[in-house]
């Protein structure tokens, strides 16, 4: 049994406070701070994924007024009645620009997921799902999964650098397919036979690593850069039949799903409702199946292009022109989709704490991070921004915490989510928004 | 579908005309360094059905490519893999090669038989992986590259215990390379210009291949290059001349003009069905392929001017079309020419369901989209994003005024100072097209009110949506934008500063060529800057070693 | 049933409106189009497309005060006591009950003893119908060719003729629940949106779409199907739809045009339409087709004329276990047919042979396309289909 070190105490004794980036070794084996493990001594793994929508909501029916513990549930927030207490709520922290333009629906989810803002859009920084894949991600099937619930491949924010993007999935049944497929090896299963054509496919794609240095010969910096990244790329698929060739620990809350229905993917906000809970549910067993520890769900796209059936407007559009009800203080039909929006948050928070594992459940070994890219969309705020992060992460984040430090920037909430995952470094982000002031009341 | 002979006839006509060398020789250019330009879809879709058959499936999921300043070829340039990229190329090379082997294609596509079938043949594999080989990579493979996937071909048929499942294994390493996936430029020290490099045959015949057809270099093509034909002035024209002249010549305009027209926009766009019913996914991909129709007939067929294609009233019709345009189409099945009436207010591309379904909104039209599009697609012009400090609280509307017309709920874009800015740039453009609603139906009427098509354009006046065809017919900047987007299509990269020069020569040329894009091809596929590479300083002092 | 045809009967009449928007059905193509072989006359040609032809019920509320239409399970019943009627309906004694209501007491199927002693089939008792004055009287009275009947008064104050409507008004299946059509109309008008029917009307040789005193009508099936939305529930205007080349299905008479409502002269009219899969006909003799051209192009209207006995009688081939379904008796409805026949009078019988009957006509615009012209194909090279 080992030793529970706290792992700010390990921080703080290595550093001496100084700002100084260490290269720390994984830390997994500290971290098990509620002591639970699996019969076979290894704790339960911990994931980390983000969730995002678009078009922000209406602060004065979103925000909590009360700051701390057993915050209150405005309107907006009433749909997470159920799981308040494992639910962070961050509401004022805001994106810097630094005298670089407001680039609408762009520059805040840059802020927040890259921790920088370009004057086009273009994520230099790697997003903080690939920080945190890189250090967990290696051992699982995938690195990292990305789905969308509108049925657009390009709707994803998962950037390795600005030409590099993760693709989403983009209907269950792809999804599906990509996860428990023919490539799939259940966990749980009693035999296991390494299937020899695995070897012969590891053998093909390392001939295919053996040409980098010629081909990376007389390219440009910019090029072997990038097609560096492609051999990279080689490797995760060859690590992905590696892990293949050996037995798979085994995953108690595994349960293999049931092939979804082909079903049609879009915008109009029925069917992306649909589709998302579908993939929601795809992923928690994916997750309890530990194929992935890394996700990016994209519930509506960041200029929400979100409909309703028989409406002229596109959500986005509708946050612009449609007037504010002078009884009600909001726009009704805007707000429409603001609360679809926070229902789907719900259901997605609810389908892993459906999920048993362990002593809990597996949302209790998750740290889900909730975002959308702008406060109040009417006027592309990006000061307050909201944030929910769900989840215990394997017990290293307390939860049920309104927090709201006005006119603090927006990379404080991502730089304690990096924290909190243990990727290794004591500062993020760049220019004003440049921080290494971890929201500290929500750590465990 | 062409008329070839009027074509060809052209064209020699043409050909002889440029060896006359009319005008001023093409400036000199530095060039720029090699790129590795990733595979698009459709290219890697036809080197598959060039190499191996169109009957060879190709099931699995491309990822996006990016569009850098406004052309997806420019972002092949600068796009990397992503490991869900890599997946899906993997699971589809597994795919095809084992549709090579299998027993309804090994006659005709494997060019050698097995010793035994259930052993393996090193002999017959590096056969076929040479021959293979050398189309996927448009290139010969070298005895180290082709070592490995024999290896691998023979590994894999003592495991299996079968000859062609073995090879399958050695097949897929090939299109799993990136010497497949990715064209890299290799250059070698030009022999004419000492101390300089040039593209090796093999870049060059690989760059105008997927120029002109969007494929990889046919057999005769690699034949120029092995011999070295290519590289002589000679050469080069005889291959070019002989690309136009092809009926292949279709599919490279074509590939352009779906790039430079945005047209991947199509995949995912939806209408609301209770708002427009008439429109389907059969309507968008016909409409695609009308606007496509139209431009190659004007553009190749006709060999017509390119400006033309902004106030034409011929295009091509099917039953699914004509229910959208109310027009009569005899023909049950496929495609009939059809010309508007003089007058009519369908003139051009800006009036064809191509643009202006795909640049509105799936229950509205937009005039900020459209005149956007206009902006950005047709004249080139970068349209600013809002400035940090805009405030939207302007736009807040208390009294609920009911606007019937886009024109009267553009109102704020015109009149507020911090909205006008831009929008005037793009508002006006667009409002010339809203006599076509979201679903690109003409209507005379919106909300009952009737619309205005009136607007201007860079200080030219237009009362309807065919009067703002003729003011982009005659804006210069949609012919430039014309001539440099077919370049950083080709080279898959923008302009140089060293270009400048390069930039404004080929824009006369094109006008003194009469706006003809048969012509344009030509002059840029024959061109030294077309295929003009630097190499870094420490390349040249290795080379002089 | 396809509940999606919930259309309401329409107030038929003059509304008297022009036609300004007709126009957008007109083409240029010249009239040479017309099967005929007369020459081409000068003018346009406006094309419609119909998108529903119910029988022209009026519905009255008072028209069935006894009730609708019996079936022989209800005669059977009527003719024992009250115990037995609840005996016989107790679900253990179906089969009791059916062997007795469908069969004669020597065991012949009723259908087959079309002459059975029947009470008369209940009939509509109302005043008002739709339809059009076809025997040219104003009291029904016989003439050479038509028997004596009793009209109807249209909703206009006019006389009209419409027999079959006696025969249908009080059949639930035809007449239907209040604003809506009865089972079986609406299963025969779904033909046009599952694409099984397909009528179209070509005005030709059209100078004045107001006021034209000679144009030619063209009543035909075409051989596409309607262009609908992709959830199959809309109908699409503007499609091209072409016309079958069997002769049997085409029509053409003269017509005119005034104020904007087209009137036919009479001439005989058939039409195949799909029916529950399988194809039946319409044979409608001395027909005249009213149609008003409406302010958005669609046109509304009637088509009236003679239907022979056979194609309104539902008791050949049938079984009474299958018209029990429907809810009707076959003796029964076969001696309303002969009761009401009013036209086309045998002379060696002096027995009229057919029933005046009214159809409500709806329509979209359509161009018409002819056979020979469709043929032909400019690029075959990516075909492509309206659904």
């Amino acid at each position: 049994m080992k030793t529970s070190i706290k792992r700010r105490q390990l921080l703080r004794g290595m550093m001496g406070g100084a700002g100084v980036a260490v290269a720390l070794p994984f830390l997994e084996c500290f971290l098990n701070a509620n002591g639970t493990a699996l019969a076979s001594g290894r704790p339960l793994p911990v994931r980390f994924g983000t969730w995002n929508w678009g078009c922000g909501m209406n602060p004065q029916r979103w925000i909590p007024t009360k700051i701390g513990k057993d915050y209150d549930l405005p309107p907006e927030l009433k749909y997470i009645a159920a799981i308040k207490d494992q639910v962070n709520v961050f509401s004022g922290y805001k994106a810097i620009l630094d005298g670089k333009p407001n680039l609408p629906h762009i520059s805040g989810m840059m802020a927040l997921r890259s921790g920088q803002v370009a004057a086009k859009e273009s994520y230099d920084a790697p997003t903080l799902d690939v920080l945190v894949g890189d250090v967990i991600g290696t051992d699982t099937r995938f690195r990292s999964l990305e789905m969308a619930a509108t049925g657009n491949p390009n709707h994803s924010y998962s950037y390795r650098n600005a030409t590099s993007k993760n693709p989403a999935e983009v209907s269950p049944i792809s999804l599906y397919t990509r996860i428990f497929g023919t490539d799939f090896h259940d966990p749980n299963a009693a035999d296991f036979k390494p299937d020899p054509k695995l070897m012969l496919r590891k053998s093909v794609l390392s001939g295919v690593s053996e040409q980098r240095a010629a081909f990376l010969d007389q390219l440009g910096a910019t090029d072997k850069a990038r097609l560096d990244e492609y051999f990279t790329s080689v490797r995760q698929l060859e690590q992905q039949l590696d892990l293949q060739l050996q037995k798979p620990p085994p995953a108690e809350a595994c349960k293999v799903p049931k092939q979804p229905a082909d079903a049609p993917v879009g915008t109009e906000v029925g069917q992306v409702l649909q589709n998302h809970k579908l993939m929601a549910e795809l992923l928690a067993m994916a997750l309890a199946c530990n194929q992935t520890k890394v996700f990016n769900m994209v519930y509506s796209d960041s200029a929400s292009t979100l409909r309703m059936p028989g409406e002229q407007m596109i959500h986005h559009l509708m946050t612009h022109e449609e007037p504010i009800d002078a009884a009600l203080g909001y726009q009704p039909k805007a707000t429409y989709f603001v609360e679809r929006s926070m229902e789907a948050w719900a259901t997605f928070v609810s389908t892993l704490a459906a999920v048993r594992e362990g002593d809990g459940t597996l949302l209790d070994n998750c740290l889900v991070f909730g975002h959308s890219d702008t406060e109040f969309a009417r006027i592309h705020s990006i000061s307050g921004i909201p944030v929910m992060m769900a989840g215990k992460a394997g017990g290293r984040m307390k939860t049920g915490i309104h927090m709201n430090e006005t006119g603090e920037p927006i990379t404080r909430v991502g730089f304690t989510a990096l924290q909190i995952m243990g990727v290794p470094l004591d500062k993020w982000g760049m220019g004003s928004m440049q921080t290494s002031k971890a929201i500290t009341e929500v750590m465990a | 579908m062409a008329s070839r002979s009027i074509k060809t006839t052209i064209l020699s006509l043409f050909g002889a005309a440029a060896l006359a060398a009319c005008g001023p020789s093409e400036p000199p250019t530095a060039g720029a360094p090699p790129q590795a330009e990733r595979l698009s879809e459709a290219q890697y879709r036809q080197s598959i059905s060039d190499i191996f058959g169109p009957d060879i499936k190709v099931a699995g999921r491309f990822e996006p490519g990016i569009r850098k300043n406004g052309l997806l070829a420019v972002g092949d340039s600068v796009i990397a893999v992503s490991p869900a990229g890599f997946e899906q190329y993997d699971s589809m090379a597994r795919g095809i090669a084992s549709q090579i082997v299998d027993d309804k294609h090994r006659q005709t596509l494997i060019p050698c038989a097995p010793a035994e079938p259930k052993k393996a043949d090193p002999a017959c594999a590096k056969q076929a992986l040479a021959k293979y080989g050398r189309l996927l990579f448009r290139r010969p493979l070298n005895e180290t590259e082709l070592a490995g996937p024999t290896a691998m071909a023979g590994t894999a048929a003592d495991t299996i215990g079968d000859f062609y499942a073995g090879l399958a294994y050695g097949l897929a390493q090939l299109l799993d390379s990136p010497s497949f996936l990715f064209r890299k430029d290799a250059v070698e020290p030009d022999p004419d210009n000492q101390g300089k490099f040039r593209l090796t045959a093999f870049s060059k015949a690989s760059r105008l291949s997927f120029f002109l057809w969007n494929a990889p270099p046919d057999d005769e093509l690699l034949r120029a290059a092995e011999s070295g034909e290519i590289q002589t002035r000679g050469g080069l024209a005889k291959q070019v001349d002989r690309m136009l002249a092809s009926p292949r010549l279709e599919a490279g305009v074509r590939a352009f003009f779906i790039d430079f027209f945005d047209f991947d926009k199509f995949d995912a766009l939806a209408k609301d069905p209770m708002i427009y019913p008439v429109f389907s996914t059969k309507v968008a991909r016909d409409a695609e392929e009308q606007t496509l129709r139209t431009i190659t007939d004007e553009l190749i067929t006709r060999n017509g001017d390119y400006r033309d294609i902004f106030t034409t009233r011929r295009t091509f019709m099917t039953r699914n079309l004509g229910i959208v345009y109310r027009v009569r189409v005899a023909s049950e099945h496929g495609w009939e020419p059809y010309e508007f009436p003089a007058g009519d207010q369908h003139a051009g591309i800006l009036t064809q369901l191509s643009f202006t379904e795909l640049h509105s909104h799936p229950g509205r039209s937009s005039a900020t989209l459209r005149g956007k599009a206009v902006r950005e697609i047709l004249l080139c012009e970068q349209v600013p994003m809002p400035p940090a400090n805009v405030n939207f609280t302007v736009v807040q509307e208390t009294n609920n005024p009911v606007y019937k017309t886009a024109r009267e709920r553009l109102t704020a874009h015109r009149t507020d100072p911090t909205c006008a800015g831009c929008h005037k740039l793009v508002d006006p453009i667009g409002l010339g097209l809203e006599n076509f609603d979201g679903a690109g139906a003409y209507r005379d009427l919106e909300n009952g009110a009737p619309i205005d098509a009136s607007g201007d354009i860079d200080g030219i006046h237009f009362s309807n949506a065919a009067e703002l065809g003729k003011a982009i017919h005659d804006d210069p900047a949609a012919v430039s934008c014309l001539v440099e987007s077919v370049f950083r299509y080709a080279a898959g990269r923008d302009f140089d500063k060293g270009e400048k020069e390069w930039r404004g020569w080929i824009a006369k040329q094109f006008a003194a060529d009469g706006y003809k894009l048969p012509a344009l091809l030509r002059r840029i596929a024959t061109s030294k800057a077309f295929y003009a590479v630097t190499v870094s300083d420490q390349r040249v002092k290795e080379a002089q070693r | 049933m396809t509940g999606s045809n919930r259309r309401r009967a329409a107030t038929l009449g003059l509304l008297g409106l022009g036609a300004a928007a007709g126009w957008l059905a007109l083409s240029t193509a010249q009239a040479d189009q017309a099967p005929s072989d007369k020459a081409a006359p000068a003018g346009k040609t406006m094309g419609f497309a119909v998108t529903n032809f119910p029988f022209a019920l009026y519905k009255g509320a008072d028209d069935c005060p006894d009730g609708p239409v019996l079936s022989a399970k209800d005669i059977y019943l009527k003719s024992v006591s009250p115990a037995e009627q609840k005996r016989l309906q107790l679900p253990e004694n179906l089969k009791e009950f059916e062997q007795k209501a469908y069969h004669t007491a020597d065991g012949r199927d009723v259908c087959e003893v079309l002459d059975l002693p029947r009470e008369p089939q209940r009939s509509p008792k109302g005043k008002i119908s739709y339809g059009m004055n076809l025997d040219g009287t104003k009291d029904g009275a016989a003439t050479a060719t038509t028997c004596a009947h009793e009209k109807f008064t249209s909703p206009d104050g006019e006389p009209v003729d419409n027999q079959t409507y006696r025969v249908m008004g009080c059949m639930s299946n035809y007449r239907g629940p209040p604003g809506e059509q009865g089972y079986l109309e609406s299963l025969r008008n779904s033909g046009f949106k599952d694409g099984g029917t397909t009528f179209l009307i070509e005005l030709i040789g059209v100078k004045d779409p107001k006021n034209d005193n000679d144009i030619q009508v063209g009543i035909y099936n075409g051989t596409s199907q309607m262009a609908v939305d992709p959830s199959g529930s809309t109908f699409l205007p503007y499609a091209s739809l072409t016309v079958t080349d069997d002769k049997r299905w085409r029509s053409v008479v003269h017509g005119r045009i005034v104020d904007g409502v087209v009137m036919t002269d009479p001439g005989d009219i058939a039409l195949t339409y799909v029916f529950g899969g399988a194809p039946r006909d319409y044979h409608i003799k001395a027909a005249r087709l009213r149609l008003q051209i409406l302010p958005d192009g669609k046109a509304k209207g009637m088509l009236a004329g003679y239907m022979d006995m056979p194609d309104v009688d539902m008791t050949k081939g049938t079984k009474q276990a299958s018209a029990e379904m429907v809810k009707y008796d076959c003796p029964s409805i076969y001696q309303a047919i002969r009761r009401y026949a009013d036209g086309y009078k045998d002379p060696s019988t002096g027995k009229c042979t057919a029933l005046s009957t009214a159809f409500q006509v709806e329509a979209i615009p359509a161009f018409i396309i002819h056979p020979e012209e469709a043929k032909k194909t400019a690029d075959a090279s990516s075909p492509t289909e309206t659904r």
